[in-house]
């Protein structure tokens, strides 16, 4: 019960920072700020599920995030590389939406089939190196990818679902519409999901998945296929990750080959590590509190320098994130939310 | 050859220049209490490995219950009724004692993902009514009290008593205890063997690898003696006791 009141008054406190240090538009740095959140929190529940539920270190989510992505912009109507050629036809959206979370498993399957059977730290080595090859070859193949120019226009096949409560209600508070829609249909995402997960995590299916967690072996000996289950979660997880990609480039309104650098995969992690491995909710909320002090770096930098550039900004970011997570590591490693007696990160 | 329980013919494996197992011929066919001792680095534990398929052998061949099994799966073969422990207990640690009995127990068809997302009224009962063979399970291990506790709270001793509570569940054939007594005090050893050999009178047969030997000598029907890969004896307690063999491969033959 504890961690929940630390939670709130750290929501709280965190909100309230946001809202006092922006005297103007500060509706719009919160919804900025929470759409962020919500799109790190849904691909920090992904991860969870490989790594806090089933022990499987990914350290390439980014490729899930970005197939998912690309296969569902390209489906859809959109405007393509250097040239901008436009290609005004396409599927549904929710259909296109399914086909790219469809495509994240494939992906997850794909990576999952010889990887899993190794021990995890191939896993952790297997997918950084997908993950870049991933983007390289995204990269190269501007035909069919738009390469470093990337795809634009393809955010009207959201946008047109707008409703009209949801324009009004931006205008009058001053905040974008097409990112407020991105962020409630995140946050909608992500309670559905985690409805979704909550059941899985105390059935059949769930327990099996931490014993594998816990010891292979043991399983296997107790006759289930520890295999098949890691494959099972690792593709759940993947599935997740392409949806919050999804949601990345639509809040965007782009998507280049740069969308999905490492450097993503690991800002996820750290939304995680603060939330707390294995919790339901605490990926989510992690996420939250990672994008507050995201948001935050622009006054921190003002102690340090007189006018910082955008290179310093990005400097203390990774300065203050890394300070964070090793603060996490060492005096909290269950996380915000996290079960002290099923702690993950235990360094031994 | 279809009598036998488990059969082994010619099995071999061995790791570089080494050979950890080499055994021609071994047969289970009775319900006893089969052990298996020798000197460290015997090839018990790799035995062990290998016929439960967590380790590849080189050749040879394993059957068991009529089937052969050399090249099948270690999961499925415990599926078969082929359970086994491990030397360095391996219970679930961040589980409580209850759920791991209940991983065991729950039936691979509630584990599939898409039961365990619609959980139907005949999964829940299913669940429920495993409740009662844990419930009767941890009774007869004297771990009731800890049901609720994280496996990693237990002592050693409880451990192995949960690794053998856990391998239970599943109604085995056939139980390969690998050194069930190590680490164990005294009192709870007395009680483990008790339990050990109250499974065999009920049907289970159980093929142990251990130190103990007094342990050995008392419990058991039969005794295998492995040195340098090799079955060296076999027989009753009395006789290997006895056993030139055996006497050599522990203490040293004379004429070196």
């Amino acid at each position: 019960m504890k961690k929940y009141i630390i939670a709130f008054f750290l929501l709280a406190i965190s909100f309230m920072y946001i809202f006092l240090s922006n005297e103007t538009g500060g509706a719009r740095v919160f919804v900025n700020l929470m759409t962020f959140a919500g799109i790190y929190g849904l691909a920090a529940i992904g991860i969870n599920v490989h790594f806090g539920w089933t022990g499987l270190l990914n350290f390439g989510h980014a490729a899930f995030m970005g197939i998912g992505a690309y296969t569902t912009v390209l489906l859809i109507p959109h405007s393509l590389g250097r040239e901008g050629v436009v290609i005004s036809s396409g599927l549904p959206l929710p259909i296109a939406i399914l086909i790219g979370i469809l495509a994240a498993a494939l992906l997850g399957l794909l990576l999952g089939l010889p990887t899993l059977r190794l021990r995890g730290d191939y896993l952790a080595i297997v997918t950084i190196a997908a993950a870049e090859i991933f983007r390289l070859l995204v990269r190269d193949f501007e035909n069919l990818t738009g390469g470093v120019y990337g795809i634009i226009q393809f955010s009207d096949s959201l946008q047109n679902s707008r409703p009209d409560f949801i324009t009004r209600f931006s205008e009058s508070y001053d905040i974008s519409p097409a990112q407020f829609w991105v962020g409630v249909l995140t946050w909608i995402s992500i309670i559905v999901i985690l409805l979704i997960l909550s059941r899985l995590k105390k059935s059949p299916w769930g327990r099996a998945l931490r014993a594998v967690r816990e010891d292979e072996d043991a399983v296997r000996a107790l006759g289930k296929n520890a295999v098949l289950l890691k494959l099972q979660s690792f593709m759940l997880g993947a599935a997740i990750g392409g949806l919050s990609g999804i949601f990345l480039v639509f809040n965007y309104g782009t998507v280049q080959a740069s969308t999905f650098v490492p450097v993503l995969t690991f800002y996820v992690w750290a939304a995680l590590i603060l939330g707390g491995v294995g919790s339901l909710g605490g990926p989510a909320l992690g996420a939250v509190i990672f994008w507050v002090i995201i948001a935050s770096t622009d006054s921190i930098s003002r102690f340090l320098f007189e006018s910082p550039d955008g290179q310093q900004l990005a400097g203390v970011r990774f300065v203050i994130v890394g300070l964070l997570i090793m603060f996490f590591m060492i005096f909290r490693p269950s996380g915000i939310l996290g079960k002290k007696e099923e702690l993950l990160l235990d360094v031994k | 050859m279809s009598n036998n329980l488990l059969s082994v013919r010619s099995l071999k494996k061995r790791f570089g220049g080494l050979e950890a197992v080499n055994v021609d011929k071994f047969d289970l066919n009775k319900n006893e209490i089969t052990s298996l001792i020798g000197p460290n680095g015997a090839g018990k534990t790799t035995f062990f490995d290998l016929i439960t398929r967590f380790q590849n052998s080189d050749s040879g061949s394993i059957s068991f219950d009529g089937k052969n099994v050399t090249s099948l799966n270690s999961y499925k073969l415990a599926r078969l009724g082929m359970v086994r422990t491990f030397q360095l207990t391996r219970v679930f640690d961040r589980m409580s004692v209850y759920e791991n009995m209940q991983f065991a127990g729950s039936s691979i068809n509630n584990e599939g993902f898409l039961n365990s997302l619609i959980q139907s009224s005949s999964l829940k009962n299913q669940e429920k009514l495993l409740t009662e063979k844990i419930n009767e399970t941890l009774e007869l291990l004297n771990l009731s009290e800890m049901k609720n506790a994280y496996a990693r709270e237990l002592s050693g001793g409880q451990k192995k008593l949960l690794e053998l509570g856990r391998s239970l569940m599943k109604s085995p054939k056939i139980l390969l205890l690998d050194e069930p007594l190590a680490g164990v005090n005294p009192k709870l050893s007395e009680q483990l063997l008790e339990i050990i050999s109250n499974l065999n009178k009920n049907g289970i047969n159980i093929l142990m690898v251990e130190h103990n030997i007094d342990a050995v000598m008392k419990i058991s029907e039969r005794v295998v003696v492995m040195a340098e890969g090799k079955i060296i004896s076999d027989g009753k307690p009395d006789f290997v006791r006895s056993d030139k063999n055996v006497i050599e491969a522990y203490l040293g033959s004379s004429d070196e």
